[in-house]
């Protein structure tokens, strides 16, 4: 699972957040348990309240039991009646006192009374009185025993004491009668819970009175319904008898609503107290952390940005206060920025340099270039492009090896170098780029170069700056520069363009050995691009563009047609006639070559079917490009095609130029070989224009040579082209094989031909390459010309 | 103690001293009676009943007397105490007699006292603490 991302001021907000919410708790919790402790000190101090209560309502009782007994034995008819002891008197006695007093004195309820002789033995009691003693009991018997320990003086005091019987508790208080002289003693027996009433007065709250059986002896008017709400306290206290049995349960209820309000607010103080702590500890949290520690990061940060948009930015230090962490970081940082710095500019220079030559690489040349190239289209400053290239380099590699080759490339670039460095016109600003843009190629911008004297000056300089040899390796090498120049604009205004074109202008200085040669359009036969070239290839073979045109071979002793060439032609719809050396190469290297000849194999076969069913029976020549000697399917191809049109395989002939069955000639050797098994015969091209010599093409299946029209051309009686020709033609016949000869125009050439026993010829003088229509017709009628030379009306055929 | 305090005390003692001297007579009891008994309450009830003729002498006023008294005690006041008084109580001389009074700051047991014993009776009790003791030791007393 993926962590979820906080930014650490959040995630230390969320942590002194969290803690202050966590202190909240714990003050809410510490509120409750306060509350509940000050609850139960409440129902301590109101426990504690009651027992004092009690204690003084029972001494008041005691002193008003005295105060009874006492005031039941005044009198002369008690003193007689108890001396006497008549008992009835004495419960008449007692019995009106009894009422006497309960009448009276609401504030204790007698529950009986008694007299006693002086050693304690009932004497008389009171009719009336509580229900649950029985007649003639005593009630506290501990009391009594208490008094019958009691001796002189003592006897006289006050002995008291609340004790349980039947599960009622009663007060006992034992009063002696006869005055100074003790005779006897009057128990007076009260219930105590009559007295212990006034303790809800006394308090102001609602008391409860129970036996320790949970019997209720008494219950405020204002007892709550349900005592154990929130808002009430209970307090219980348990009242003991002499003998510590619990002899009465007092219970209050305190209403506690104030006191609860009252924890309320001080709760409520304490979390904001708490709150604005936390709120405090966040903000101080925060700020010393905001000091310490995020804004040396945020420096940084910021300097990290910096450097990632701007690499110039590597190196620079940045100066950060904070904790000691932070610093150490910050040295860290700072340590590995300028790592990175040196680092980075080796990456750069390694990039944009050329390791051989340590001249800009052509990475750096083209990015120069468009830097210039948007500097001057707005300012309209011109400026030069040199396109240099070595003349021959790769005959150095080839015969010396490499590593002189980069020798001699490296002693180029340092003249190259030199001459544009020290060149007048261009050290007064600089700011010119001399790169090798790959093998023998260099390039030069010259960004003060505005008028072609100047760049020609420039490269005359360079030129003479190569003449001098160069050693390398022990070897004196003189080697010539061809320098193609444009100047931006007038010969373009886009890099690309401006690059192309001075490449085209040194082809052009090349070829024509002239050192140098500005970009003249004229000359420049790449104006169509090679893309849009092959798009309308393919086009033009889709819309029948392209054309099959057919080239009579005569045999030069019968003057009779023996065969033709196949030609093809493109009828461009916007540049008009394209002649097939513009286009062959572009197809060659496209690979378009491949279906191209699949076309034209099928369409001269095709013609040449017609013509076999009209009776010409000649064999028609197709050209092969080198590239189709790479095509593994080519015979495939060729034998399908002749099957397709149901032709004899000696009814094509295959025409390659010399240069490429020398080329590779492993691999033509496989696929003539094939060919020629199955019937088709092989021709060989363009002859004389290679380096091969007809002792190479013996280990060919070649059937005919065809000599190269250069040679006819030019051929006169007794000149070294007429010489080549006729031994060309003795050395093949000796070598089985037939000759043809290409590009004869006149009739002279006809007939020096034909003198030296050539067998076969082509060329204006005999006919043009024609449709196939147009050829049909032509060798149905000359099909009957007899040997000789061949007059116009061949010519006029075309 | 400071000074200060011992100042305070001093002035306090000499104020309250200057105002005792004016009621000194009547309101500090001597702490005996020559010629007489001294008891306390529980000495009353002890002589009550060892001597069964015992004359208990109340002499305070008649107001006093009525928030109660010992009982069988008779009331004569000290201001009506004479010799002729005294003998109708306690007929001859030798009768023993008790006198009491409010307590220890009422001067009338000790006036009286010393009437009897200028009347000539010979054993005289006196209960210094008075009533106040008598009722502070919850012993029983009767009212009119």
């Amino acid at each position: 699972m993926k962590a979820p991302r906080f930014s650490i001021r959040s995630s230390l907000g969320l942590t002194v957040v969290s803690m202050g919410v966590m202190g909240l708790v714990l003050a809410l919790i510490t509120g409750e348990m306060y509350r509940s402790l000050s609850l139960d000190n409440h129902r301590d101090a109101l426990v504690e309240l009651i027992h004092i209560k009690t204690n003084d309502l029972m001494a008041t009782l005691e002193e008003q039991s005295r105060s009874l007994g006492l005031a039941a034995q005044q009198g002369a008819a008690f003193n007689s009646a108890f001396d006497q002891r008549d008992i009835t008197a004495l419960s008449t006695l007692l019995d009106t006192q009894f009422h006497q007093y309960f009448v009276t004195a609401s504030v204790l309820k007698l529950e009986k009374l008694l007299a006693l002789d002086d050693f304690f033995n009932l004497v008389a009691e009171s009719s009336e009185g509580a229900k649950n003693i029985l007649p003639h009991e005593i009630v506290c018997p501990n009391l009594l025993a208490r008094a019958k320990q009691r001796h002189g003086a003592q006897r006289l005091q006050p002995l008291s004491e609340l004790c349980v019987d039947h599960n009622r508790a009663y007060f006992a208080v034992i009063v002696p009668t006869g005055g100074l002289r003790v005779k006897g003693y009057v128990l007076v027996i009260t219930d105590p819970s009559q007295s212990l009433k006034r303790i809800e007065p006394a308090l102001g709250m609602p008391l409860q009175i129970r036996t320790a059986q949970d019997e209720i002896l008494f219950q405020s008017d204002l007892w709550p319904q349900d005592t154990t709400l929130h808002d009430n306290i209970r307090a219980e206290y348990v009242v003991q008898s002499n003998l510590y049995e619990p002899a009465l349960m007092l219970t209050v209820v305190s209403d506690t609503q104030a006191l609860n309000q009252q924890l309320q607010r001080t709760r409520y103080v304490v979390m904001f107290g708490a709150g604005l702590v936390t709120l405090c500890a966040v903000l101080l949290a925060l700020y010393v952390f905001q000091r310490s520690t995020l804004k040396p990061l945020g420096a940084l940060t910021q300097q990290l940005r910096l450097v990632q948009k701007d690499r110039s930015h590597l190196g620079e230090q940045v100066d950060v206060s904070g904790n000691v962490e932070l610093q150490e970081l910050a040295t860290n940082f700072n340590e590995m920025t300028t790592e990175l710095k040196t680092l980075y500019s080796s990456l750069e220079n390694m990039a944009f340099t050329d390791p051989l030559t340590n001249l800009p690489n052509r990475t750096l040349f083209h990015d120069r270039m468009a830097q210039l190239v948007g500097l001057c289209q707005r300012t309209e400053v011109k400026f030069a492009v040199f396109m240099m290239d070595l003349d021959r380099f790769k005959e150095v590699n080839d015969t010396l090896g490499h590593q002189v080759g980069d020798l001699l490339l490296q002693q180029v670039a340092a003249r190259l170098e030199n001459v544009l460095r020290k060149s007048d016109s261009v050290a007064r600003v600089g700011g010119e780029t001399v790169a090798r843009l790959g093998g023998d190629e260099f390039a030069a911008i010259l960004p003060t170069i505005s008028i072609e004297r100047d760049a020609m000056n420039v490269a005359q300089r360079i030129q003479f700056a190569m003449e001098r040899p160069m050693v390398v390796a022990e070897h004196s090498l003189t080697i010539s520069i061809s320098v193609g120049i444009v100047i931006f604009p007038i010969h373009g205004n886009e890099g690309s363009t401006l690059l192309q074109r001075a490449d085209i202008a040194m082809y052009q200085a090349k070829h024509n050995h002239q050192g140098f040669a500005f970009y003249d359009a004229k000359q420049d036969h790449h104006s169509l691009s090679q893309l849009t070239m092959v798009s309308d290839l393919r086009k033009a073979m889709e819309k029948n563009q392209l054309l099959m045109h057919f080239q009579p071979k005569i045999d030069m002793r019968s003057g009779r047609i023996c065969g033709a060439e196949a030609l093809v032609r493109w009828q461009h719809p916007d540049r008009g006639f394209m002649p097939p050396d513009s286009f062959i190469p572009v197809a060659e290297q496209s690979g378009f070559i491949v279906p191209l000849t699949a076309w034209v194999l099928n369409e001269s076969i095709k013609e040449c079917a017609q013509w076999h069913r009209r009776g010409v029976h000649i064999p028609v020549a197709v050209n092969l490009s080198v590239r189709n000697l790479h095509d593994p399917k080519i015979t495939d191809v060729i034998l399908k095609t002749l099957r397709r049109y149901d032709l004899p395989t000696s009814a094509l002939i295959i025409e390659l130029t010399e240069t490429a069955v020398m080329t590779d000639s492993n691999r033509a050797l496989s696929i003539l070989l094939a060919l020629a098994q199955e019937g088709v015969k092989v021709s060989v091209d363009d002859f004389g224009t290679g380096y091969s010599s007809l002792a190479n093409l013996k280990k060919l299946p070649v059937h005919e040579i065809k000599i190269d029209r250069s040679f006819v051309i030019d051929m006169n009686e007794n000149n070294n082209e007429s010489v080549i020709v006729r031994s060309t033609i003795d050395l093949a016949h000796n070598m089985n094989m037939s000759v043809t000869a290409e590009g004869v125009e006149t009739e002279f050439t006809w007939s020096l031909l034909r003198g030296y026993g050539c067998d076969m010829a082509q060329g204006f003088f005999l006919a043009r390459p024609m449709p196939g229509k147009d050829f049909i017709a032509w060798a149905e009628s000359a099909r009957s010309i007899p040997a000789g030379p061949v007059g116009g009306a061949l010519v006029k055929l075309n | 103690m400071l000074a200060s305090q011992r100042i305070g005390l001093i002035l306090f003692s000499a104020l309250w001293a200057s105002c005792a001297n004016v009621y000194a007579v009547e309101i500090v009891s001597p702490e005996a009676i020559p010629g007489t008994t001294r008891v306390d309450a529980e000495g009353v009830i002890n002589i009550v009943e060892k001597i069964s003729d015992l004359v208990i002498i109340d002499a305070r006023i008649t107001i006093d007397r009525k928030q109660g008294f010992i009982e069988g005690s008779r009331s004569l006041p000290d201001i009506d105490t004479t010799c002729t008084s005294l003998e109708k109580v306690a007929p001859g001389k030798t009768r023993p007699v008790l006198f009491y009074c409010n307590g220890v700051k009422c001067g009338r047991s000790v006036k009286s006292i010393n009437i009897a014993q200028g009347c000539g009776y010979e054993k005289i009790f006196w209960f210094r603490g008075g009533f106040e003791e008598w009722k502070a030791k919850g012993y029983p007393f009767v009212t009119e």
